[in-house]
């Protein structure tokens, strides 16, 4: 847990107590906005109907599909996602190449993917393919902190377990009960991503609640039942959340805070190491170059010389940069303040707004639409509406992200640098940024990658006569223009992959 | 990296964020005089024709927004009094209708609207038709046998087509059937017809008609409901090789066999009347229509003097007799729907 400092000079209270107040605010406003959004909608609505709708069987059964493919899905990308992670830290050569390859699936649209997914099995329909797919596009966000956890372990620990002449077996399975921290922070992403896709499966024909809300949105006429359903999915985002943190509040989890995990690259035999190698490659092949190569194959490059396209990308480039660094400094701020002041706001925040991410997009848009066009008319259909929104919708990303690594630094320095009269700018600069530094890029790009590729509240609230990548892809896919489609799709995975690997290739052992 | 973040200050970096955001902004706040907002939920390649050769012919600035119909009204119902829009150009009307209902379109002036058919234009006069679709039975011929179709939309719910028939219930463009059907036999009648495609369709059930006309192209499932210019946009572009599948029409003035109006409007906020007025009559024009043929959208031109030779002339259809305010919201049909189990 964080310390309070107690030496405390007057200047810092009173600039960090407005600063606090203020971003607290503004942040939770925005975090919380759409769930309240939800919340009025029902009760200005027939109390009747919604009472039904939620009741009702159908919805019971579209309940009962979302959890049984999310658990699907989380599972499997967890398991996946777990012995990548493994196998990657046992290969001796070709390390960093597989680390990048098996992370860039994240960066690939789960429309994509699902295209892609059709393009080969035409007829695949269902529960199977619906979470093999979301497997292939989710499991990143296992692998990638359990691959840290892995690397942050002290290797002398292995050592230790040989000592005791523990088997491969022993020792993995004592490493995983350390990766638990890790592997629940994964997987709640993963299961959150999971309860609110919906391109994915629309396109391979799978009713869920995601799909439910947008086909009654689909009805002119039809009636607020979708803000009920939004209101289920809500509910089972807070009970998965709070599943997670009684979870990591349990003694095993605890362990892993002060005892980080598993890595040595102690060598493997023959075997294991050919069937690591063949499923590292198999995944790259499978969830990476496949729906690269798809869209290669596929993509009409007449586009590169349109106008449209520049616009695309310069939009896209545009509010996913800023959204992320505007996500990025917000959570950066609020987790300094933390430092100073461990408020328990402040951890309910961390611990709950994951929450959110289970939130419809377009509950999100249709919300930000009424505010902003009432309220703060000045704002609306301008940048900084879909940029509200984006953050909105992705601060818990970014923030959970920055959360948990802070948590792991020495408050000492921080501590410090007050008590010895630094400012508290020159301190969160001097400071505490270059410490945070290792999860910047991890934070940021998370971010990046899950705005430039989102549709829904793009379409809602971005200003008029502007277009990016996502929704250029949207216009031609749903005109059959797949060749078109095709290379919007392969700049949305070229794009965010040459980041996300100039950042990996960059990225400090924590 | 550290010398990066501390060469830039905070308070720069704060400075820099909503400078580049006011920039960006700018244009896309601005609204001359000599500009309209059109907020399109018609497909993109046939909207950008008509507003490339509008703004050619009368220099006048369109600026579009482009979305689905629905969420479009959905948008605009959440917008209420404080839409930043002129016009409203959809594909289907139980959006118009929809807004209509909300006060959120103004009434057209009896120059444009007395020239129409009143079939493909609101009663009331808050919105004319652009162009027209027709409903069609789409199969492929390798699963099922143009011998074996039905000759009515009925007949799709008999257990005979089980594991055959897919269907998109959530798709605006299937609304129009629906009416039909519980205009032709009723609404019980209706709901037992939809609840024997549902049986019948098992897990083909599919967000839109995109999705089914994919689906029964490459085999997924035998026949359904579509559209017919899904199948037109689908053949125009695959190669012949990958075009599996064909289209049919029901019996002469089955309720499946329905003409569907896409439609234009104009918002209440709207303060370009006359730019406005300008827009639709140039979209009604011979001129607008036969932009609307050349975009290759495979609508049928509501003008008659246009025609679109890829297409089945409209005149020979016999669609079954549904009134655009027999449709409305769509409510009606949804209600249905949902008693059926399919939404």
């Amino acid at each position: 847990m964080m310390q309070t400092i107690t030496v405390f000079p007057s200047h810092v209270k009173t600039f960090f107590n407005k600063l606090w107040w203020i971003l607290l605010i503004a942040f939770s406003l925005l975090v919380l906005m759409p769930l309240g959004a939800v919340l009025l909608e029902l009760a200005l609505s027939n109390l009747s109907i919604v009472k039904t709708e939620l009741l009702s069987k159908d919805t019971v059964k579209i309940l009962y599909n979302s959890i049984e493919l999310s658990i699907f899905v989380t599972v499997g990308a967890a398991f996946l996602g777990i012995i990548l992670a493994f196998f990657v830290l046992k290969m001796s050569s070709l390390n960093k190449f597989f680390t990048i390859a098996l992370a860039l699936p994240l960066a690939i649209p789960d429309f994509v993917m699902a295209l892609s997914f059709l393009l080969l099995f035409p007829k695949a329909q269902g529960i199977l393919p619906a979470s093999l797919v979301m497997i292939c596009a989710t499991y990143p966000l296992v692998f990638l902190p359990v691959r840290n956890a892995l690397m942050a372990q002290d290797a002398n620990l292995i050592d230790i377990y040989k000592v005791f002449n523990l088997s491969n077996k022993r020792i993995f399975l004592t490493q995983l009960s350390y990766l638990k921290q890790a592997i629940a922070s994964g997987a709640i992403l993963v299961f959150l991503a999971s309860l609110s896709e919906y391109g994915t499966y629309a396109l391979l024909g799978y009713q869920t609640l995601t799909t439910y809300a947008y086909s009654i949105f689909r009805i002119a006429g039809a009636g607020n039942q979708a803000f009920a359903v939004s209101l289920v999915i809500v509910i089972v985002g807070i009970i998965i959340t709070l599943l997670k943190v009684l979870l990591v509040k349990s003694q095993l989890l605890s362990l892993s805070a002060q005892v980080s995990v598993a890595h040595s690259h102690q060598s493997i035999p023959t075997s294991m190491k050919i069937i690591a190698a063949a499923l590292l490659s198999i995944t790259t092949g499978i969830c990476l170059l496949y729906p690269l190569v798809i869209s290669l194959i596929n993509a009409n490059f007449n586009a590169i010389l349109n106008s449209e396209t520049y616009r695309s990308i310069f939009y896209s480039l545009f509010y996913a940069g800023v959204s992320s660094v505007v996500i990025v400094i917000a959570s950066l701020v609020i987790i300094f303040t933390s430092y100073l002041r461990p408020l328990r706001v402040i951890k309910y925040l961390a611990q709950f707004s994951v929450a959110t991410l289970s939130i419809p997009a377009i509950i999100i848009g249709i919300s930000y639409t009424y505010i902003f066009s009432h309220y703060l008319p000045w704002f609306y259909l301008n940048p900084i509406t879909l940029i509200a929104s984006y953050v909105a919708m992705f601060f818990p990303l970014g923030f959970s992200t920055l959360y948990s690594y802070a948590q792991q630094l020495p408050k000492e320095l921080v501590e410090c640098a007050l008590t010895h009269k630094l400012n508290i700018v020159k301190t969160f600069l001097r400071v505490f940024i270059p410490e945070m530094i290792p999860s910047l890029a991890t934070a940021t790009l998370l971010s990046f990658v899950s705005i430039i590729t989102e549709l829904i509240l793009t379409l809602i609230l971005i200003p008029t006569g502007q277009t990016t990548l996502a929704t250029t892809f949207w216009n031609y896919a749903s005109n059959f223009d797949f060749h078109q489609a095709a290379f919007y799709s392969l700049m949305l995975i070229i794009i965010p992959s040459a980041l996300f690997s100039i950042a990996l290739v960059y990225q400090r052992a924590p | 990296m550290p010398n990066l973040f501390t060469k830039i200050t905070l308070k720069r970096l704060y400075l820099l964020i909503p400078l580049i955001v006011l920039c960006t902004g700018v244009s896309s706040c601005t609204n001359q005089s000599n500009q309209i907002i059109l907020l399109s939920g018609q497909h993109e390649q046939t909207t950008a024709p008509l507003v490339n050769k509008f703004e050619s012919l009368y220099h006048v600035n369109v600026s579009v927004r482009y979305s689905d119909d629905e969420l479009l009204a959905k948008i605009l119902a959440a917008e209420g009094n404080h839409t930043y829009g002129d016009l409203i150009y959809v594909e289907n009307i139980e959006s118009l209708n929809y807004l209509a209902k909300k006060g959120l379109l103004i009434i057209l002036p009896a120059t444009i609207t007395n020239s129409q058919n009143v079939n493909y234009r609101s009663s009331k006069g808050f919105w004319v038709g652009v162009s027209l679709r027709v409903s069609v039975l789409m199969y492929n011929p390798s699963l099922i046998s143009k011998k074996d179709l039905p000759v009515n939309a009925l007949e799709l719910a008999n257990p005979r087509y089980h594991n055959l028939v897919g269907i998109a219930p959530t798709e605006p463009d299937f609304i129009p059937v629906v009416t039909a059907m519980q205009k032709a036999y009723g609404a019980q009648a209706t709901i037992n017809w939809l609840k024997g495609l549902k049986a019948n369709a098992g897990s083909h059930i599919y967000q839109s008609d995109e999705d089914l006309a994919y689906a029964i192209n490459f085999g997924q499932v035998a026949l359904g409901i579509v559209n017919q210019y899904y199948y037109y946009r689908l053949k125009a572009n695959y190669t012949a090789q990958a075009i599996h599948s064909k289209i049919t029409y029901f019996a002469p003035e089955d309720p499946g066999y329905v003409l569907s109006v896409s439609g234009i409007a104009i918002l209440k906020t709207s303060t370009k009347l006359p730019l406005d007025i300008k827009f639709i009559k140039f979209i009604l024009s011979q001129s607008g229509q036969q932009s609307l043929v050349d975009s290759g959208s495979f609508e049928y031109p509501i003008n008659p003097k246009v025609q679109n030779p890829l297409l089945k002339p409209l005149t020979q259809l016999q669609p079954y007799p549904l009134k655009p305010d027999e449709i409305g919201d769509g409510s009606n049909a949804f209600a249905l729907l949902q008693d059926a189990g399919l939404i």
